[in-house]
């Protein structure tokens, strides 16, 4: 009886320690943004473009710096963030400024904050949408190892 | 120990003994599944269910500005597949709970307001059938509403937009047949913790006796559990809640997908059906019969 009651405490114990070890890595990083964003923008201005009935065009990703607006410090958590992308299509260089909504699921929204509201005609349907890349949805997996909050 | 609930056992056990005539758990679940389907609630939820899909997705389409905030809300009018992703995101944060709710929350308590117990009870049923045939005809008939409203949100997105290319949750494209396989792998993925929800509406029914406490007692620990997704609180503990993996699909159709969510909220929904299944079944073996 005392074994077993020994062996419970240890257990709880260890859950306890794993539990506010694992607790210090939110799950909103600065390194799980900027890896995600610029894909997720890249397959949304190709989504765009598609739509429109411009054909196969990807934009090629430069730069990308993203910093979180609520938690300034560590780089980190949900809210909003700020990203700056530098990217080129056919060569020609270009930028967007992205605002990424982040809830504490790992998606976001992000927004063109100069073109939020454009609108695209599908050429296929006819009908007026909101630009993709202007506007998108994306996700990130919070249990991979990009656990960095800043890259200095 | 109670005399009756001596007596309860030794029944039992002498049933098992005898054994092959005593009407088990398939009887049990039939029974109970035809009182569900009779129940003006559930049909009334359930026309609900089939309804609201439609009244939304003709809403959005006869205006111009679209739930740009919500997961896939912006490609309402682009492909039919938005309709059922949008709807899940949206019920997931309280109309599954209160779906598990409404049909397990009362299953145990609606015989004690009938005072029926001390009959079924007292049947040549063992305790152990009436648990589990009541248990297995809650879950399935509430796993039936939540891929009714999923099927009815499909047919509404399908008919009114079309079925038009779909993206991933990371903008990448799907063809038709890839967005048909991710919504129903979507809605099929919430249902292990919509039967966790079940669990504890089952669980909470038999311990109160209670149907409306077995009803609104799991859509409020839903509500705390979704208040504390909203607070920037320990992430730890939010992977722990039985709302994440309502969400764990995200990831599955992701560009590239991981399913570590996925496993992850596998796991947690399983902890909290068996950890609440096992109180509910441990209280209703021991439950003094003579007290109705």
């Amino acid at each position: 009886m005392r074994a077993r009651t020994r062996t419970l405490a240890a257990a709880g114990a260890a859950a306890a320690i794993v539990m506010t070890a694992s607790a210090c890595t939110p799950d909103t990083t600065r390194s799980r943004v900027e890896a995600d964003v610029p894909p997720t923008f890249v397959k949304a201005y190709a989504l765009s473009e598609r739509l429109q009935g411009h054909g196969m065009v990807r934009p090629r990703v430069t730069k990308t710096e993203c910093h979180s607006s609520v938690n300034t410090v560590q780089d980190s958590g949900p809210g909003s963030w700020d990203c700056e992308l530098a990217y080129t299509v056919n060569g020609k260089p270009k930028k967007a400024s992205l605002l990424i909504l982040i809830d504490s699921l790992a998606c976001y929204q992000a927004l063109d904050g100069e073109h939020r509201d454009d609108t695209i005609r599908d050429k296929t349907t006819g009908a007026t949408l909101p630009d993709p890349k202007a506007g998108f949805d994306g996700c990130f997996n919070v249990y991979d190892n990009k656990t960095g909050t800043s890259k200095a | 120990m109670s005399i009756t609930s001596t007596a309860a056992r030794t029944s039992t056990a002498r049933g098992s003994a005898t054994g092959s005539r005593r009407p088990g758990i398939g009887a049990v679940f039939g029974v109970e599944a035809r009182k569900i389907l009779s129940q003006t609630k559930t049909r009334a939820i359930a026309l609900v269910l089939v309804v609201a899909p439609w009244v939304f997705i003709l809403l959005v389409l006869h205006q111009d500005r679209l739930p740009l905030e919500t997961l896939y809300g912006r490609y309402l009018k682009v492909s039919g597949f938005a309709t059922p992703m949008v709807v899940l995101v949206a019920a997931a944060q309280w109309v599954l709970p209160l779906l598990a709710s409404i049909i397990s929350g009362d299953i145990f308590s609606a015989e004690d307001t009938h005072g029926t117990f001390k009959t079924i009870l007292t049947r040549s049923t063992s305790r152990s059938a009436i648990f589990w045939g009541k248990t297995l005809a809650a879950f399935i008939a509430t796993s039936a509403l939540v891929l009714l409203l999923g099927a009815s949100s499909l047919l509404a997105g399908l008919t009114t937009v079309g079925a038009q290319s779909f993206v991933d949750v990371g903008s990448g494209e799907l063809t038709p047949g890839h967005g048909l396989w991710m919504v129903v792998a979507s809605w099929l993925s919430v249902l292990p913790p919509v039967i966790g929800f079940a669990a504890i509406a089952l669980c909470v029914s038999i311990l109160t006796r209670s149907s409306v406490l077995g009803v609104v007692i799991p859509v409020v620990v839903g509500l705390v559990f979704q208040m504390y997704t909203f607070l920037n609180a320990w992430d730890t503990v939010r992977h722990s809640l039985l709302n994440t993996p309502m969400n764990a699909w995200r990831g599955l159709f992701d560009n590239p997908s991981y399913s570590a969510p996925f496993w992850h909220g596998l796991a947690v929904s399983a902890v909290y059906t068996a950890l609440f299944l096992a109180l509910g079944y441990f209280v209703f073996r021991n439950r003094n019969v003579t007290e109705g």
